[in-house]
């Protein structure tokens, strides 16, 4: 009562607001393009490890407002060493340009690229020179059950964050990227869904009423590949000479809770590829953000000397790259999964099918999966 | 479905609500005369409720209005005279003659320039609106809080990105081409909470002025619009005290005389602290943080008769987190949280010489502090990145009213600009070094001069010039490039205060207005304006903490020309007012950014920032209906807005340097604001926009970075997002029909997106995920992000005192 004296007194206005607010809601969006044909794209990389520097080189074809991608055949690719003026020629093989098999390349080399398409149109990059990697002094993961938000899922989902320790050269000028492999052991290499597994693909019964499915065991030891989505770049503009501790490299979801070897791959990179990475990487981390910067083309370092109206897309990179493994024991965890619990597995009924299949092959030739058990793996 | 098809079945709906709405009205006529001096009393203001309405009493001291059949309280005042007030039942046309008696406890003889009533007509002033308090506090805006930046977006040619827009579009211009104004003191960023709300405290704000076309040449240093947001004056002789309570913010303002009819204060305060509530609406926000408070506090001191002196003091801070923001590179941190303060204060000196001739002097200082801070993983430590903005201003100005066809104004702006681009404090982290960069000094001196002149009834010159003068001065580093601009050759030193580079130029201002009847007037203008001063940001709508910069002798100063023509006619003696204007804007220099430009603390930001040119072009059509049961306005726009870059290497070209529609480009923009007025109860209010969606990019092609699907964008902006629409609706119920009761109450009810549109405000790609079907199993996957996806609630009580 007192209080209501109080504020009877006060001749003035008091003002109650109750208000619902709901905010910041993301939803999936019908994929749109506006095809431009006949772009080319080309993606080459020599590296100071065997079996790793190649060239890519794709066109765009807009059919039915579809986007596709063919491969350019025919063209004359070669890397020249500018020092010593080596050339060595790239030939094609199924659908991507290969150095012999035995070419390394070296810190310290300057390689550029030439390319010469079937119609005659000659491109050529700036040279890059090849500069060490920088050693990592510690790699550790940290869990966190609410590691990023999944805009399908709409919720946070759980995953571990790869944190490195390096110590950065003093006095240069000195550009990061990383990437990341993840391999998981699988038991099941195949299920087929309403169907059978018969020579190699799931034969799916149309006709089948019931909902059923079969599960086939890997007949050889395999591994479920993941790569990494993000465009993961780092400068030294602020910190050059100094120790960098904690700097996150990877996130690691988790889609299952299997065991997990994280191969962390570093790359030193130059000035120039540090900022057409860094376009990248606003076109594909940073575009769904408040503060999105406006789409930009990758125009990289690759021109036509001869038209300087002329592009491509794309660019040469010629880095030396490190390789630094991390394995993460996950089955402890007990957070839901992204993937969620699988259901029971199901084998078919051998003693009703004769010809029955229990084991499916590892299909190494698919991109995410090998039966090469990678290093640093641990059996538990 | 076209827009316009959407849009005619509205114009229709709402002209036939105008047109209906006339009931039986009656002519009120008064003529006000001086007791002292027997002699008519023009400019007397008069004020009539309950609609809202009045004006001034002409030379003679008359003034007419029909109004419906009611009962109506009508006051009169002048300065230096008692006030008078009469209730009347208007069942009749009726002619009073009211004698003003002298007030010899006036407090002042400052003399007031009120608006005829049919100023829209006379005047030769274009694209300007005028927003009053009660105007605002009708139009339902988000948590029921008026709002000043988001009301008037409803109005003709005023946009922004969406409900996150750090700021509006005027004409198709970027959002730093407005200069804020609040009670003269200069706004870097106008808002809270990532652009729901405008910083201007709600209960203290007396008018908003928007000026679009022929700016008055007393401003200058913006080519789009000029905002003047002014502080209610607290000319009061009793303590009032008003407030709220709500879940977004709490609000305290009062208003009180200190030394009786010699100082007076009023004084508000807004803080938002509840974003603890917010993962309650959405997990999304489950990391937000946001947290805001502003207050605003006005002097006013009377020391002569001849003398006003007030002193208005601002402080807004914001403090927030929110995973929506993408975060600072090559600062290593667990989270960016931004901490941005303005701080302004302004004293106004307006002296009398007579009551024709004034001279006004202003002091305005204002302060703005953004911050970054960079919470260390694993660590107390906090790295902090802070950049400061500090702006003097002197300004003073002489106006005379000759006669009646002729008046002029002149005066001098002196300004000041020190801003430091940013420094990073990196407390104990042995992980990153200190940086400092070069604070920029730069003096802007100013002078300009304004006549009114009628040579005829009929026609009516405003003519005025302004020059303008920049000067950029050391310490600065000035980087030479190499013909590609992106190679530094050369850096040359300049000391401090010795001049680095200079600007100048005349700004003209033209208005023209052909009055051809007492209700129909053809207008034409022109403006030219000068701007010395640009937010840089690679984004559509800037952060809190994006860089500004001075021109220096590698940005150039924007420049912008405005042509515009346009009829105004009133109908039934000015109860509704229609307009029609056209207008044809040109820029220079305008920034656009190079692919992957970042600017923080970046010592030589031109190497990402190129200067383009744009234009712009648009109709707009406004009608507005002041009085009656039903009153409100709607507006359509068609109107272009384009930019063009003229980069020379490839890479850097935007669309190829070919004409692309800016972020701002609305070919139609539909609003509408309808008060239904019915009774003494009920104050029914609607707001309802229409327009062509925002402009983005959709992708030419997608190609593979190992694993990375990637889309590639050669043109600019060569799709739109879906179309906007909301409607809005606010019900003020009053609940105390007495009006000499003490206690007074009423509760308004708003609901903003009343229909739950999810309006997109971004559409972009995201990594396809193979397992999920969504994406039909393209490359690429696609999402909209919309800021509301519901109906915004709001229910107020209020209740008054006396």
């Amino acid at each position: 009562m007192a209080i209501y004296k109080y504020l009877v007194s006060l001749k003035g206005r008091i003002f109650f607001c109750i208000s619902i607010f709901i905010l910041g809601c993301i939803d999936p969006a019908e994929t749109e393009y506006n095809i431009i044909d006949n772009l080319i794209y080309i993606d080459a990389n020599v590296s100071t490890e065997e079996g790793t520097s190649s060239v890519l080189i794709t066109r765009s074809v807009g059919r039915d407002g579809t986007n596709v991608i063919s491969f350019v055949e025919g063209a004359a690719v070669s890397f020249i060493n500018t020092i010593t003026n080596e050339e060595v020629i790239l030939n094609q093989s199924d659908k991507i340009y290969l150095p012999p098999a035995d070419f390394v390349a070296a810190v310290g080399e300057t390689w550029e690229l030439s390319v010469t398409l079937p119609n005659g149109k000659k491109y050529i990059s700036t040279p890059e020179t090849i500069i060490e990697t920088v050693p990592v002094t510690d790699i550790r993961a940290t869990y966190n059950s609410e590691l990023v938000y999944d805009k399908v899922l709409n919720e946070y989902v759980p995953g571990h964050t790869i944190l490195i320790d390096f110590d950065d050269p003093p006095n240069e000028e000195n550009y990061y990227y990383w990437n990341f492999k993840s391999y998981e052991k699988l038991k099941i290499c195949e299920t087929c869904i309403q169907g059978v597994f018969r020579n190699g693909i799931c034969l799916t019964d149309n006709n089948a009423i019931e909902y059923y499915y079969y599960n086939y065991d890997c007949e050889s030891s395999c591994w479920h590949i993941r790569y990494n989505d993000d465009i993961i770049i780092f400068s030294d503009e602020f910190s050059d000479g100094l120790s960098t501790v904690n700097l996150p490299v990877a996130e690691v979801l988790l889609h299952t809770n299997k065991n997990i070897l994280v191969e962390i791959q570093q790359f030193s990179i130059s000035a120039t590829a540090y900022q057409y990475y860094k376009v990248l990487k606003d076109i594909v981390n940073n575009n769904g953000n408040l503060n999105a910067p406006p789409p930009a083309a990758f125009f990289g370092n690759i021109v036509n000397e001869n038209d300087a109206n002329d592009y491509v897309l794309g660019r040469f990179t010629a880095a030396a790259a490190a390789t630094f493994p991390i394995f993460i024991e996950r089955e402890s965890i007990t957070d839901k999964t992204i993937e969620g619990n699988p259901p029971p597995a199901r084998y078919e009924d051998c003693e009703v099918d004769q010809n029955c299949v229990t084991i499916a092959p590892c299909a190494d030739g698919r991109r995410d999966r090998t039966s090469v058990e990678p290093n640093g793996w641990i059996e538990l | 479905m076209k827009v316009e098809h959407i849009l005619l079945p509205f114009v229709y709906l709402f002209s036939s609500l105008f047109l209906m709405a006339q009931v039986q009205e009656y002519e009120i006529s008064l003529k006000i005369i001086s007791q002292k001096t027997n002699s008519p009393l023009s400019n007397a203001d008069i004020i009539i409720e309950p609609c809202e309405c009045g004006g001034v009493s002409d030379s003679n001291g008359l003034f007419s209005i029909q109004l419906p059949e009611n009962e109506y309280k009508i006051s009169v005042s002048f300065l230096g005279y008692k006030k008078y007030t009469q209730s009347i039942k208007l069942d009749k046309d009726y002619f009073l003659e009211i004698i003003l008696a002298g007030n010899e406890e006036q407090l002042s003889e400052v003399v007031l320039t009120a608006k005829r009533i049919n100023d829209n007509i006379e005047s030769p002033q274009m694209g300007v609106v005028q927003l009053k308090s009660f105007d605002l506090k009708k139009m339902p805006v988000p948590m029921g809080e008026y709002d000043v930046l988001r009301s008037i977006t409803l109005l003709a040619g005023v946009n922004n990105v969406g409900e996150a827009s750090n700021g509006i579009s005027v004409r198709g211009g970027s959002l730093d081409q407005n200069l804020i104004l609040y009670d003269n003191a200069p706004i870097f960023n106008p808002t809270h909470l990532f652009g729901l709300f405008s910083i201007f405290t709600p209960d203290v704000i007396f008018s908003t002025d928007l000026y679009r076309a022929n700016i008055p040449a007393s401003y200058g240093g913006r080519v789009a619009s000029v905002l003047d947001v002014k502080v209610k004056n607290p000319y009061t002789d009793k303590f009032k005290l008003s407030g709220g309570i709500g879940l977004v913010s709490t609000r305290l303002a009062i208003e009180t005389p200190i030394i009786k009819d010699k100082l007076m204060v009023i004084a508000g305060a807004r803080a938002g602290l509840t974003d603890f509530l917010l993962p309650i609406f959405s997990k999304r926000l489950k990391n937000t943080k946001a947290r805001f408070v502003d207050g605003t506090m006005k002097l006013m001191y009377l020391p002569t008769k001849k003398d006003q002196i007030s002193f208005t003091g601002f402080y807004s801070s914001d403090f927030y987190e929110l995973d929506l923001v993408s975060k600072i590179e090559n600062v290593n941190s667990s989270s960016n949280q931004y901490d941005f303060s303005t701080v302004n204060g302004t004293i106004n000196w307006l002296h009398s010489f007579d009551e024709n001739t004034n001279l006004r002097t202003i002091f305005v200082g204002s302060n703005y502090t953004p911050k970054i801070i960079f919470p260390e993983f694993e660590s107390d430590n906090e790295i902090v990145f802070e950049s400061k903005i500090n702006y003097l201003s002197f300004n003073s100005e002489l106006s005379k009213q000759v006669n009646e066809a002729f008046d002029y104004y002149g005066g001098i702006q002196v300004l000041h600009y020190k801003i430091n681009p940013g420094s990073l404090d990196v407390g104990t982290s042995p992980s990153i070094h200190p940086v400092i960069l070069n604070s920029e000094t730069s003096y802007g001196l100013s002078a300009y001069t304004n006549i009114n002149w009628k040579p005829t009834n009929q026609l009516m010159i405003s003519a005025g010039i302004r020059y303008s003068n920049h000067l950029f001065v050391g310490p600065f580093t000035l980087a030479s490039y190499d013909n590609t601009g992106n190679t530094i050759i050369a850096t040359k030193e300049f000391e401090k205060n010795k001049l680095v580079e200079s600007y100048d130029g005349f700004e003209p201002r033209l208005g023209v207005s052909l009055k051809l009847n007492e209700s129909l007037s053809l207008k034409s203008s022109y403006a030219r304006m000068n701007q010395y001063l640009q937010n840089v940001y690679n984004s559509t709508s800037p952060l809190p903490t994006s860089r500004w910069k001075t021109s220096d002798p590698n940005i150039k100063p924007q420049k912008g020309d405005s042509y515009n023509v346009g009829v105004y006619k009133n109908f039934n003696n000015n109860v509704i007012e229609m307009s029609l204007e056209g207008y044809y804007k040109t820029t220079k220099n305008v920034l656009t950014y190079k692919p992957g430009a970042d600017f923080f603390l970046e010592e030589f930001l031109e190497q990402d920032v190129v200067q383009a040119i744009g234009r712009s072009y648009g109709i707009e059509y406004s009608l507005k209906k002041t009085k009656g049961k039903i009153n409100g306005w709607f507006n359509y726009t068609w109107s272009r807005s384009f930019r063009r870059s003229q980069n020379v290497l490839l890479a850097d070209r935007i669309n190829n340097n070919e004409w692309f529609v800016s972020d701002f480009d609305r070919p139609h923009v539909f609003n509408s604001t309808i008060n239904f007025e019915s009774g003494k109860h009920n104050i029914l209010s609607l707001n309802f926009t229409l327009q062509s969606g925002r402009p983005f990019t959709v992708a030419n092609s997608v190609f593979f970075e190992e694993d990375i699907s990637i889309p590639v964008f050669l043109e600019r902006n060569n799709a739109r997002l879906r179309t906007y629409h909301r409607l809005d609706l606010s019900w003020n119920i009053k609940t105390s029909l007495d009006k000499n009761a003490k206690y007074k109450s009423d509760w308004t009810f708003t609901v903003y997106n009343l229909y739950a549109r999810k309006n997109p405000l971004n559409k972009f790609y995201s990594q396809s995920q193979p397992d999920n079907s969504i994406f039909s199993g393209g490359p690429l996957g696609s999402f909209e992000i919309s800021i509301l996806n519901a109906p915004l609630f709001a229910l107020s009580y209020n209740f008054t005192f006396n």
